[in-house]
């Protein structure tokens, strides 16, 4: 367990190594990233919800209707208004379109009639000269007509200014067939206000509303609009006050919208005109009553959303248009305009602002089913969604890229410090190589040098008659060449052990240090000594014949530095310890300085010259100990304090020969 | 030879190796004395008069000291460096005589300021004639600093 957390622990460092080199990078970069997570969250509130798209109002595709023509055809458009009439500019873009897209040979004429900035009957008159002098000479065969100035004016003025065509109107609040009261050729498109729903819808959003006020411009229109009311008004869910505006200046007006209490509600019905007259458009409109109050504001008119109106359900000037232009080309085709009836529905959608939904804090589900929603925002990812996914795919390479390299870097790693290790395995091999050709050359010379010279002296002696040194000189030869023997032996066994290791088994110590003084003959106990096995030696796994050899070693060492003072005892045991069971050789004998704890297991290290041996045997131990993964080390507490020779041989079960 | 008594510290830890010394010099009539220590511990404490050779009657300085490189306990270089850095001890000429004919030896020891590196030849006659040579040129032809009294 311990080990384990170890490794993960060394793995995490590694992989901190890898990534961030040091710990203040490591720093730096932690707090590099708590300093981009606020930009980053930011870009990603950006990204998802910060943007509001105005959806196209009255953005229904009209129908395409074709029409084949031979000759180029004018038709005529009269607009109640002025350019700038949010509604009237929208109905008039339904119409063209619609035309345009019929036949190139169309070709739609607009005029004015301008009665918001001129409402006067005499200027009727003016313009219907002006018509007169226009077209006069034309036949037209459409003409078309948008809201009730228009088709009043159209109807007052037709037999003089274009008898034969057909008049197709649109735009008509509270239309009745008394309109057309002895009138032929004409058909249109009737503008029926969704009053009632718009009342209903937003009395179920706003529950708390106990009065409502109705903004009408008291213009022909206004009242038109105005009186389209009276019936849905009767149906309403429940018990409100309902005001009339009264004609109001810009500044009265806003006066009177900043004073409603917050749980009152404004229907716009139809605004254009100030009561001094002054023109103001929808979108100004919207902007300004939304501004001014604290109760919402709801429209019948697209033409007001997105520019401060709640919502409702909405009439979209363009469609209107359109629809009135595909009958003006029914008529063109052909078809009799007394056959077309008047068509006295038209399309409506309910539709709401988000901005303003957000701020009377009306949820998206409280609203009817199959509502349109704009301004909403529109996450970023909904409208740029290739480029999201092409940005994730690219960083995702990125970061894949970035790990591979991260990877390839910890193997590179791994694969650096195995190179290191083996070097040093290496050096210290060629190290130890290099000091056993040196030392073994030296120690080979040695009594070289000695039989030499002694011979030589033995030469000398015997010519010159002298017999006298003649016997201690063949003994130092003797001796000489002994050693040579013993010593070539022994570098033959060291050699040996480095290559040759045997099949590990399991075995009891115990029996093999019974072994090993066995094989010593009984030299210490001959001598006076006494030699002690521990029974309970542990059972190791390990190759036999080496570890015997280890101990026959140690206690021959023990047994060649005892004391001349005292009687050599020595102790085989053992001890348990963390790592293991650590296995002993301790004598009562000479001992030994902590300064050569180290150099007594090198190669031919001895430290009395004088003792017998060659300095190889503690090398050869040492040797066979390591080659069992094993660690050995002496301990002794001075001179004339005995030593203990401890090593450990650990169950590794592994392949014999590898160092760890 | 000069009529004064010179005094030769040979550090041998092979007993042969010394006895062949001893024994070359006194057929040559080389040195006066000649005393024999057998490691590098008994070198120091010879030569800085420590331990056993505390007395300076068991310890007169050497006009030469004849230096084994391979010796137990402190090995023959580190008893170059500490006579070589004794202000008392480093006019002394030390003279290496080692078995080993290592480049790397020989470098190591003229860089502690051995005054010589010799190696012991294993053929007799050189061996000898080594020794004669050694002893006519170092305490013969040498003109060594006169050894203060002790």
């Amino acid at each position: 367990m311990a080990s384990m957390r170890h490794e993960r622990g060394a793995a995490l460092k590694r992989f901190s190594a890898v990534f961030f080199g040091t710990r203040t990078a490591a720093v730096v970069s932690t707090l590099f990233v708590v300093a981009a997570a606020v930009p980053i969250y930011s870009v990603y509130h950006e990204i998802m919800y910060s943007e509001r798209v105005v959806l196209p109002l009255g953005d229904k595709t009209p129908p395409r209707a074709r029409l084949a023509l031979d000759v180029p055809t004018e038709i005529l458009v009269i607009g109640s208004y002025h350019v700038g009439h949010e509604f009237g500019d929208a109905e008039m873009l339904g119409i063209l379109e619609t035309l345009k897209a019929a036949s190139p040979l169309l070709q739609p004429r607009i005029e004015y009639l301008d009665t918001k900035y001129y409402p006067e009957k005499e200027h009727y008159d003016r313009f219907a000269a002006l018509i007169e002098r226009k077209y006069g000479s034309k036949r037209l065969p459409v003409v078309m007509v948008t809201d009730d100035p228009a088709l009043d004016f159209a109807l007052t003025y037709r037999a003089a200014l274009f008898p034969a065509a057909a008049i197709v109107f649109c735009g008509i609040n509270d239309y009745t067939p008394q309109h057309l009261a002895g009138q032929q050729n004409v058909t249109g498109i009737a503008e029926a206000l969704a009053v009632g729903e718009t009342l209903a819808i937003a009395l179920a959003l706003h529950p708390l509303t106990k009065t409502i006020y109705l903004l009408d411009d008291h213009t022909a229109t206004g009242i038109a609009t105005r009186h389209n009311c009276e019936e849905p008004l009767t149906h309403l869910a429940r018990q409100v006050d309902v005001h009339d505006v009264d004609p109001l200046t810009r500044r009265e007006l806003v006066g009177l919208v900043r004073a409603l209490p917050a749980d009152s509600l404004i229907l716009v019905l139809s605004y254009s005109v100030f009561g001094d007259g002054e023109v103001i458009s929808h979108h100004a409109l919207a902007r300004l009553l939304s501004d001014s109050s604290r109760a919402p504001v709801y429209g019948l008119h697209e033409e007001l959303l997105g520019y401060g109106i709640v919502g409702g359900r909405l009439l979209a000037g363009r469609s209107h248009g359109a629809a009135a232009a595909e009958l003006a080309l029914r008529i063109l085709a052909g078809e009799p305009a007394a056959s077309i009836p008047v068509v006295k529905t038209t399309p409506t959608r309910v539709m709401f602002d988000d901005t303003e939904l957000e701020r009377f804090g009306v949820r998206l589900d409280e609203l009817p089913a199959g509502s349109i929603v704009v301004n909403r925002p529109v996450p970023f990812i909904e409208r740029h969604f290739y480029l999201v996914v092409s940005t994730v795919l690219v960083i995702l390479i990125l970061t894949t890229a970035i790990v591979a390299l991260g990877l390839n870097m910890g193997l590179r790693l791994r694969a650096q410090r195995i190179i290191e290790q083996q070097m040093a395995t290496l050096e210290t091999k060629n190290a130890e190589l290099e000091r056993f050709t040196y030392t073994a050359s030296h120690d080979l010379k040695s009594p070289l040098i000695t039989i030499k010279g002694f011979l030589g002296m033995l030469v000398g002696d015997a010519k010159a008659g002298r017999f006298a040194r003649m016997e201690s000189d063949i003994a130092r030869i003797e001796g000489a060449a002994d050693k040579m023997q013993i010593l070539l032996d022994d570098l033959l066994e060291l050699s040996r052990i480095g290559r040759v290791i045997g099949l590990p088994a399991d075995f009891s110590m115990t029996a093999v240090a019974e072994e090993a003084i066995e094989l010593l003959h009984g030299t210490v106990q001959t001598e006076g000594g006494e030699i002690v096995v521990a029974a309970d030696m542990p059972t190791v796994y390990a190759d036999q014949r080496r570890v015997r050899e280890v101990l026959q070693n140690l206690i021959e060492n023990a047994h060649k530095f005892t004391r001349p003072t005292a009687t050599p005892h020595i102790e085989v045991g053992w001890r348990a310890e963390a790592e293991g069971p650590v296995f002993f050789v301790k004598d009562n004998g000479l001992g030994l300085e902590p300064r050569f704890f180290d150099k007594i297991f090198g190669l031919f290290d001895k430290l009395d010259p004088a003792s017998p041996g060659t300095g190889i045997g503690l090398a050869l131990v040492k040797r066979i100990v390591e080659l069992h993964n094993g660690r050995i080390w002496v301990e002794s507490e001075g001179l004339g304090k005995g030593a203990t020779f401890c090593f450990t041989l650990p169950d590794t079960r592994r392949p014999m020969g590898r160092k760890s | 030879m000069t009529g004064e008594a010179l005094r030769i510290l040979l550090v041998e830890d092979n007993e042969d190796h010394a006895e062949l010394v001893k024994r070359n010099f006194a057929e040559h009539h080389v040195a006066n004395t000649i005393y024999h220590v057998r490691d590098g511990e008994q070198a120091l404490q010879y030569l800085f008069r420590q331990g056993k050779f505390a007395s300076a009657a068991d310890s007169p300085k050497p006009n030469l000291i004849l230096l084994d490189l391979r010796l137990p306990k402190v090995d023959g270089i580190e008893v170059l460096k500490q006579v070589k850095s004794s202000p008392e001890l480093k006019a002394i000429p030390v003279v290496v005589l080692t078995s080993s004919t290592s480049d790397k030896d020989a470098i190591k020891a003229y860089s502690s300021y051995a005054n010589s590196y010799l190696v012991k030849p294993v053929d007799f006659a050189k061996f000898t004639l080594l020794m004669k040579d050694l002893g006519y040129y170092w305490l013969a032809w040498n003109k060594n600093p006169t050894a203060s009294r002790v």
